[in-house]
């Protein structure tokens, strides 16, 4: 069926390449999973130290000054829930991994954003990069990842910082190409330095879009570090492997409902500091 | 209007040839005009350029409100652009204050245009979250100038352009009219020497825009503070300023107070700019006055000692009233107590009614 | 408060509902698997029956047609290159599933995008379920699927038929509401009848929007490639799951390069079937 002539094999044939990052730059990947672990250790630990009648409490209370009395209700009950359902520690781990992975996604994604909106040669180079991943589906990420690092939170990360790039990569882009051009032009008459520009202009106009594409990093984000579960990320991602491979119907279906209340108290949160930013109407 | 006398000797603003090609080829096409004198079209054929403006120059006076009056794309928004480096010219020069902009570091262009150099908008660009005694303040705030000293300035500001009371709102609940006060403010608060408009009351409505007119001319005036205000607008040129330089394709083709323009328009374009335009208040008695030795020869039994007397300076509405109220053919111009020349009813009426068309040469056609 | 307690209690009680509800559902969900396995075994000996370069051959020619040449050469060799990884069986296993997927999603969604598009209460009606249902980690709608039907191309099927669901409904209700205002008094001062009105007027303003749904619907349908492999879908999702957990690079590494492949491929070509549809319009 399958005449050795036309036998080629991709994998095989990268598959030592692979080997060979692993043994050589064993000690840079050691170190990277070193500290990654170590700051999700840490995150998780604090978040995991504060008793969670604690923490809601903390979060509410959050909310409702960040936000609004909706969301911080709402915040509550989700949070509430995942206690109810027994899986606060895996919600708490998935909610670390994806904070984690947030933040340092932002952290890459903003600054490049702003340069792509700056510079239309660098953007012309970034877009179809950024096409193709967005387009690859989001375990793909996970296997180099794997490969590398093994299983566990680290390629879980890592994975996810790399899949909530694009998204928040895109919008910056758009959120400054959309400053419109009087605002940039005033900065520049009234003589502020660059940084004045940036801070006291762009970034304010820029609000809205950014937060949408803030809004759109931690929901795939959140998707992707459930999908990690499968190699061993934990949280309420594993919970929903073992309720499925083991059948076990009922923890499956508690993973899944605290899967959606912790996708809805992101998304609710992200989305209301996005309407809190609109401005004071017009009389 | 009263006007104050702009100090001749005190240049505030010095174009000298300047020139702006726009496109990706530029500095070549820059090069062709000047080694071989190409002409807009050309230019446009070979380097795929536009000539936004070309060989501009112009001064501008400390306490001297100049208008750039042009129709779109006369290249009048460029020009101002170029006068703050918004826009980089492709030759020539603009000295600011006696110094070269060109030469400026980004620093030191910066400290002009925060402190020297203050610019109103079209579009106004308020920034919409801030309130607009913040607005008003920005300027200030740029400058690193701590807040509450710089929020007095702004109250001072905004009181001058009468929005004390509107300290605390938001500009989406300003109307456009209030909004480009508040842009005003903003340029005011930094105490420039110089205020740009850039078009700053095209999109309100007329009656506004008149009542803003006289305010801001009154509050510049007060304030001595030179300004250069674009328009497409020659009504509001007249009105507001001291001297008017019309713009076409990018090129200044005259440049002059409004009763020199309208006595002798360069070229039929202008002429016909002027035409209507009324003539009664701009047009002062020593631009029609003959001669008294013409007088004389003319009405030699005169008694020219006791006609009715002006001044240089009274228009033509006074001219007409006076004639009407004399039993007498003619008004005697008196400067510092000579009688210097004589007003016929002849020579008021050629002042009413302007040169004809055929007098004129034709408009300028070397840019087509 | 003893959470343990009602963990315990809670998962009784939903152990026990699930065995009630495929007890006395039995009938029913036995024959939505049969339904849907026999799809889906349909398309796949449709598949398996050419051999591999007719196939190749065939999305050639299609690629060329709508895209280019370059597109058509890639693609042929691309999909070459899945037979000789030895991943031939699997990759049409994958594409029979997708394509499935995709046509049940559009089955289902388009029509009821249709009616949103006309009765704007039941978009708004529908707006927030689907927000849900797109906000959620799809990973999680193999439970209810698996419950009922167990492993399975049937479940495979059905969590990717939820996820690929939405876009399509949305998409296709915005384009019927995007016909502009003009055409559609045209029409009426025209005298046309409201199915005339239809497929003259707002189908072909509405196409570009439901061509993009199709190729956002077949998208997230090749999203949960991986995520059915875990439930037994077979095709090339099973290969990767396996291949990570026993961290077997080179097959992975096969794998993914194979699904990369037939994604990008069937994006490009329904991408630019959407563009071309725009285009004749215009």
């Amino acid at each position: 069926m399958n005449p050795s002539i036309l036998q080629f094999s991709p994998g095989a044939f990268l598959a030592p390449s692979v080997d060979w990052l692993n043994t050589n730059f064993h000690p840079l990947f050691a170190a990277i999973s070193y500290l990654v672990e170590a700051v999700l250790s840490g995150f998780e630990a604090a978040l995991l130290f504060v008793p969670p009648y604690g923490l809601i409490a903390i979060v509410v209370v959050l909310a409702f000054v960040a936000v609004g009395l909706r969301a911080a209700i709402l915040a509550g009950l989700c949070l509430g829930f995942c206690l109810l359902m027994g899986l606060w520690t895996a919600s708490m781990q998935t909610l670390s991994l994806v904070t984690v992975a947030v933040l340092i996604s932002v952290l890459i994604a903003f600054p490049i954003g702003v340069l792509c909106s700056r510079y239309k040669t660098l953007e012309a180079m970034v877009r179809p990069v950024l096409d193709v991943m967005q387009t690859v589906p989001p375990w793909v990420y996970l296997i180099p990842a794997v490969m590398i690092f093994s299983l566990g939170r680290v390629p879980a990360i890592i994975a996810t910082i790399v899949y909530g790039i694009p998204p928040m990569l895109r919008l910056t882009t758009l959120a400054f190409n959309q400053v419109p051009k009087e605002f940039i032009e005033l900065g520049s008459a009234i003589g502020a330095p660059p940084r004045s520009v940036l801070w006291k202009i762009e970034i304010p106009l820029a609000k809205q879009t950014l937060l949408v594409g803030l809004n759109q990093c931690i929901l795939l984000s959140l998707a992707m570090v459930v999908l990690a579960g499968l190699v061993g990320a934990g949280g309420l991602g594993a919970e929903v492997t073992r309720g499925l491979t083991r059948m076990e119907m009922g923890l499956g279906l508690r993973a899944g409902l605290a899967i959606v209340a912790v996708a809805l108290l992101l998304d609710r949160l992200s989305r209301g500091l996005l309407d809190r930013d609109r401005l004071p109407k017009a009389k | 209007m009263k006007t104050v006398t702009a100090d001749i000797n005190d240049v505030l603003i010095d174009c000298q040839s300047l020139w702006k090609v726009f496109g990706d080829k530029s500095a070549a096409a820059m090069k062709s005009i000047k080694e071989r004198g190409l002409g807009k079209k050309e230019v446009l054929k070979e380097y795929n350029c536009v000539v936004g403006v070309s060989e501009a120059s112009l001064q501008v006076r400390r306490g001297e409100i100049f208008c750039i009056m042009g129709l779109s794309g006369s290249g009048k928004s460029t020009l101002i652009r170029l006068l703050n480096k918004l826009i980089t010219p492709s030759a020539g020069k603009v000295l600011v204050k006696g110094r070269d902009l060109a030469a400026l570091s980004p620093v030191d262009l910066r400290q002009m245009r925060a402190r020297n150099i203050g610019m109103v908008f079209q579009s106004v660009a308020l920034l919409p979250h801030r309130t607009v005694l913040e607005n008003a303040a920005f300027g200030l705030e740029v400058q690193g100038i701590t807040k509450p000293e710089r929020n007095k300035t702004a109250v001072a500001a905004l009181e001058k352009v009468g929005l004390a009371d509107w300290v605390n709102r938001y500009p989406g609940e300003l109307s456009g009219g209030m909004q480009q006060r508040v842009g005003l403010a903003r340029a005011l608060a930094s105490d420039p020497e110089i205020i740009l408009m850039d078009e700053p009351f095209s999109a309100l409505d007329p009656l506004i825009r008149r009542q803003l007119q006289d305010e801001f001319r009154q509050l510049t005036k007060a304030l001595g503070k030179s300004a250069v205000f674009i328009t497409h607008d020659l009504d509001e040129a007249i009105r507001i300023g001291d001297r008017i330089a019309i713009m076409k394709d990018g090129v200044i083709i005259q440049t002059g107070t409004a009763e020199e323009i309208i006595l002798n328009p360069a070229d039929a374009y202008v002429a016909e700019f002027v035409a209507g335009i009324s003539r009664l208040h701009l047009i002062k008695a020593h631009s029609v006055m003959r001669s008294v030795a013409e007088f004389q020869q003319s009405a030699p039994n005169s008694d020219i000692a006791s006609l009715a007397r002006t001044t240089p300076d009274a228009d033509i509405d006074e001219l007409i009233t006076l004639t009407m109220q004399s039993e007498r053919d003619a008004i005697a111009v008196v400067d510092n107590g000579q009688i210097v020349g004589v007003v016929t009813p002849r020579s008021l009426l050629m002042g009413v009614k302007g040169p004809s068309a055929h007098d004129l040469p034709a408009a300028s056609t070397n840019w087509s | 408060m003893d959470s343990s307690g009602f963990i315990d209690l809670f998962d009784e009680w939903t152990d026990s509902a699930l065995e009630w509800v495929s007890d006395n559902g039995e009938f029913l969900f036995d024959s939505i698997r049969q339904v849907l396995e026999g799809l889906y075994a349909g398309i796949l000996w449709l598949l398996e029956l050419p051999p591999f370069y007719l196939i190749a051959l065939i999305v050639a020619l299609v690629g060329w047609r709508l895209v280019n040449v370059w597109f058509a050469l890639l693609s042929g060799v691309a999909l070459a290159l899945c037979f000789s990884m030895g991943l031939w069986p699997e990759t049409m296993s994958t594409l029979a599933l997708v394509l499935t997927a995709t046509t049940l999603a559009l089955v289902i969604g388009i029509p009821i995008g249709i009616m949103a598009g006309f009765f704007p209460a039941l978009d708004r009606f529908m707006e927030p379920g689907l927000d849900l249902i797109q906000t959620l980690p799809p990973y999680i709608y193999l439970l209810p699927a698996i419950a009922l039907l167990g492993y399975g191309p049937a479940t495979a099927l059905i969590a990717t038929v939820i996820v690929a669901v939405p876009p399509a409904i949305r998409l296709t209700s915005l384009g019927i509401r995007m016909t502009p205002k003009e055409f559609i008094e045209l029409g009426e001062a025209l005298g046309m009848t409201p199915a005339k009105m239809f497929f003259k007027i707002r189908l072909p303003f509405a196409l570009p929007s439901i061509m993009a749904g199709i190729n956002q619907s077949l998208m997230m349908a090749f999203g949960m490639v991986v995520i059915a492999g875990i439930v037994g879908s077979g095709g090339l999702g099973e290969t990767i799951y396996g291949a990570i957990r026993t961290l077997d690079i080179a097959t992975s590494i096969n794998g993914a390069i194979a699904i990369v492949v037939l994604t990008m491929v069937l994006d490009r070509i329904t991408q630019s079937a959407a563009r071309l549809g725009t285009r004749r319009k215009s």
